[in-house]
């Protein structure tokens, strides 16, 4: 799934989002700092990085809703966001809704924001809510509505003017499995309907299955943009050895950075990204280590994630 | 639609289209008509009291009452016939009133209050009115006695001496025993023999609240002493009577407006006076109802967290000035369905004096481009403030902190009011007038009294410049407090939002 960029991002193709060395400080707090990244038309974006890493303050400055205090942007073209706004889908991640107004009213009214004509929102309203299994509380009060549907009352809300670019903040948070599924085949959908998708997310197993490309931040600053598998081979690589003796031994191999150990006799070695892996088979052999299995852990986006922008990352940093 | 349109209309229909305001509007009037209904209850509804003399003079006081009693139904009759035939009785254009003295209208004179009571009192008025009574006629007046002088009970007459039959007539004025004929009894009035020449009469009652008896009897009995001296002074009562009837007359005169003649003050002088009251306390109804809806609708889009979307949609400004906006057209819905059912209301019934006059000070000066003026920029001044507030705060108990001192500010001139409605020109008046958030109302309700216009000028101006600060300062904290999170904030953190700039 996470490999198909080829055709999303043609070589001439102007990028729908581009930031330029962006900075946002609050007083003395810089929360998004120097960040410069790239979104190309019709590809699924995924914006990773812990709570607090400037996820939210970088999309709120791609919407025009805080203003960046250095370094430029430009949005489908238009360097101020505003004037594209129409054009534009956002879920915030602080998400909610009028209680006392019917679903579809909600969505029309939204839509209607955004420069649909009256008529035109009901229509699209009525259309979406059909699609979605909503159809028959399109005149239910959002208070009447369970928190599931309210949802997805909510992010057809912010697509219902067919926008050309959409961007989810945190859009699984909160949603059961199901609703999950439900999600990510909306979003596979309206990829195939020609849309860009941003989305930003702590949970890597969304991201992993629908992401062409990734942007990773940590304390506001880029860590990782590229796809899965650049990002699998920027990190160190793990390798597994199954012995029933002790290994620590190897660690006296420069190669080898860490070892960790797993259930049964597994171990996983921590080894640079381009480590030859012949020396340490031979060490293992010269140590009495008898080898039962021996290979290449492909790492997760999780485990990645961790490496690029999660806690050890930090701690590492900080010494 | 322009987006702004969309908001406004948004906003605008979220107010007015809800059960609460509709009800509202059909409760108003409602409202009014009760009110007037209960004016009309308590008169006839006041209870009747019952009263009971001990005489110990021999009977000399008890006839004194009696015959003040008496009169005073005659003057309620005569009143109330008055103002029943002034709007019952027809009376062809240029011809006189049908009936003649005493039932032709005049002033209540003693003499008019005696041809009246002789004549057969409101009864007959009314029997002698019956061929010209108009086909529209109000119903026709019933008067009540306010108090009914009844014999003492035969238990209490059989006791002798008056202190113990007021000690018999306990169980009467305790409630615990009625008087024959059912009626509690209110008050045991006991005159003493030496009444006249110093001794203190004793007015026994449970109800110590009400005493309109207690000094009625007061006044009779005293009138009826003072004639009497009047006369061991060798004065006739004939000569009492002219004595009492002396009063100088004073008639009320305004100056008219240009071009007209002064004349003595009509019921449009009244309202002239009295509407721009009325509107200035509307005006701060209006500005307190919608500047608190504005503020409600504001945490709640904070606090239901919707408005981060809006905003992915809406600049900031736009919002603030779609809230603005829609809701001072909510706030100007309220008087204009009144005007226009107060309208409907006169062409279907016909006007009256009042109703002319109302329309002719309404309509007639610039009283309404006035009122709706200072609405819109006094208005402008407050819901600015209560938005901010609405940005900053996530709930309304967060925000009860920042209105509660607004409410004080804006109410802080309620004890100087009457001296404002006394003299509309004086000092109070003036010093009002030029502090920027209370000079809509203060100007409203010197209206009447023609301020100096550079006073108007001068104080507008300095509003008006108040007004683009505030809404400047406010627009600034709204825009940057609507996404912040957390609780009240702090006074620093209130100036820190004041005073951050957009990049």
């Amino acid at each position: 799934m996470a490999s198909n960029t080829a055709s999303a991002t043609a070589p001439n193709s102007v990028p729908v989002v581009q930031l330029s060395r962006l900075t946002k400080q609050y007083g003395a707090f810089t929360a998004v700092d120097d960040l410069s990244f790239s979104v190309e038309r019709g590809e699924i974006y995924g914006f990773l990085g812990q709570n607090g890493a400037g996820k939210t303050t970088t999309l709120r400055m791609i919407m025009d809703i805080v203003p960046p205090t250095a370094g430029s942007l430009n949005v489908l073209g238009a360097s101020r966001p505003r004037a594209v706004k129409r054009r534009v889908g956002y879920l915030p991640e602080e998400r909610g809704l009028y209680r006392k107004m019917k679903a579809r009213d909600t969505i029309a009214y939204f839509a209607r924001l955004k420069g649909l004509p009256g008529g035109k929102a009901k229509r699209r309203a009525d259309e979406l809510l059909d699609r979605f299994g909503l159809g028959a509380f399109a005149k239910s009060k959002i208070e009447t509505l369970s928190k599931g549907m309210a949802q997805k009352v909510q992010l057809l809300s912010c697509i219902a003017h067919e926008p050309e670019l959409v961007i989810l903040d945190e859009p699984f948070s909160g949603l059961d499995p199901v609703n999950q599924q439900v999600l990510e085949d909306m979003i596979l959908e309206m990829r195939k309907g020609g849309r860009t998708i941003m989305f930003s997310t702590h949970i890597m197993e969304h991201a992993e299955r629908l992401c062409d490309r990734f942007l990773m931040i940590r304390k506001g600053r880029k860590v990782f943009e590229g796809t899965l598998e650049e990002a699998r081979a920027s990190g160190d690589s793990t390798l597994i050895l199954q012995t029933p003796d002790d290994p620590l031994p190897l660690l006296s191999l420069p190669m080898v950075t860490d070892i960790v150990a797993g259930d049964q006799g597994r171990y996983s070695l921590v080894v640079g990204r381009d480590a030859d892996r012949q020396p340490i088979l031979r060490a293992c052999l010269d140590q009495n280590i008898r080898v039962e299995f021996f290979g290449e852990e492909r790492p997760s986006l999780h485990d990645i994630f961790f490496q690029l922008a999660g806690t050890d990352q930090v701690e590492r940093d900080s010494q | 639609m322009s987006t702004l349109l969309q908001l406004i209309s948004f906003e605008y229909r979220k107010y007015v289209f809800t059960r609460g305001f509709l009800l509202f509007l059909l409760l108003f009037p409602i409202l009014g008509v009760l009110a007037a209904f209960s004016l009309v209850v308590s008169e006839n509804a006041a209870p009747v009291r019952a009263f009971v003399v001990i005489d110990e003079t021999g009977g000399q006081y008890e006839a004194v009452i009696d015959e003040a009693l008496m009169k005073e139904r005659t003057r309620r009759e005569l009143a109330a016939w008055d103002s029943f035939a002034a709007q019952a009785v027809m009376v062809e254009a240029s011809s006189a009133f049908p009936l003649s003295a005493p039932f032709a209208p005049g002033p209540r004179s003693d003499e008019r209050l005696d041809a009246f009571a002789a004549a057969g009192g409101l009864a007959a008025a009314l029997q002698a009115a019956g061929p010209y009574l108009r086909a529209d006629a109000p119903i026709t007046p019933v008067v009540k006695d306010s108090f009914i002088r009844l014999s003492l009970p035969p238990d209490v007459r059989r006791v002798a001496g008056g202190a113990e039959q007021i000690n018999a007539l306990r169980p009467y004025l305790g409630g615990e025993q009625m008087m024959p004929g059912g009626r509690p009894l209110f008050a045991a009035i006991l005159i003493p023999a030496d009444a006249g020449g110093g001794g203190a009469i004793q007015f026994w009652t449970n109800n110590l609240i009400d005493d309109s008896l207690l000094n009625a009897i007061d006044r009779w009995i005293t009138r009826d002493l003072r004639l009497k001296a009047f006369q061991d002074a060798g004065l006739t009562p004939a000569d009492v009577r002219a004595v009492e009837r002396l009063s100088i007359p004073i008639g009320r005169y305004t100056l008219g407006e240009q071009g007209e003649e002064d004349g003595e003050a009509a019921a449009t002088d009244f309202i002239r006076t009295y509407l721009p009251l009325g509107l200035a306390y509307i005006l701060l109804v209006m500005i307190t109802t919608v500047g608190s809806m504005l503020l409600t609708s504001t945490v709640e889009e904070k606090s239901n967290k919707i408005i981060e979307v809006l905003l992915s949609s809406v600049s900031a400004t736009q919002l603030m000035v779609g809230k603005l906006i829609g809701l001072a057209v909510v706030g100007l819905t309220i008087p204009l369905i009144f005007l226009t059912s107060g309208g409907i209301a006169i062409a279907l019934t016909g006007s009256s004096e009042v109703t002319e006059a109302i329309k002719e000070v309404l309509f007639g000066s610039h009283l309404l481009p006035v009122f709706l003026g200072y609405f819109i920029v006094g208005y402008l001044l407050y819901a600015s403030i209560y938005l901010a507030i609405g940005a900053m705060c996530s709930t309304i108990q967060d925000a009860q902190s920042f209105v509660t001192p607004l409410y004080m500010a804006m109410w802080a001139p309620l004890p100087f009011l009457q001296m404002i409605v006394q003299d509309p020109n004086g000092l109070i008046a003036r010093i009002f007038t030029w502090i920027p958030i209370y000079t809509p109302y203060a100007i409203m309700m010197r209206m009447s009294a023609d301020p100096p216009q550079w006073e108007i000028i001068g104080a507008s101006v300095l509003l008006g410049i108040t007004v683009i600060y505030v809404l400047g300062l406010m627009g600034r904290i709204y825009r940057n407090g609507v996404l912040s999170n957390g609780g009240a904030p702090t006074l620093k953190q209130v100036r820190e939002l004041a005073q951050r700039q957009k990049a």
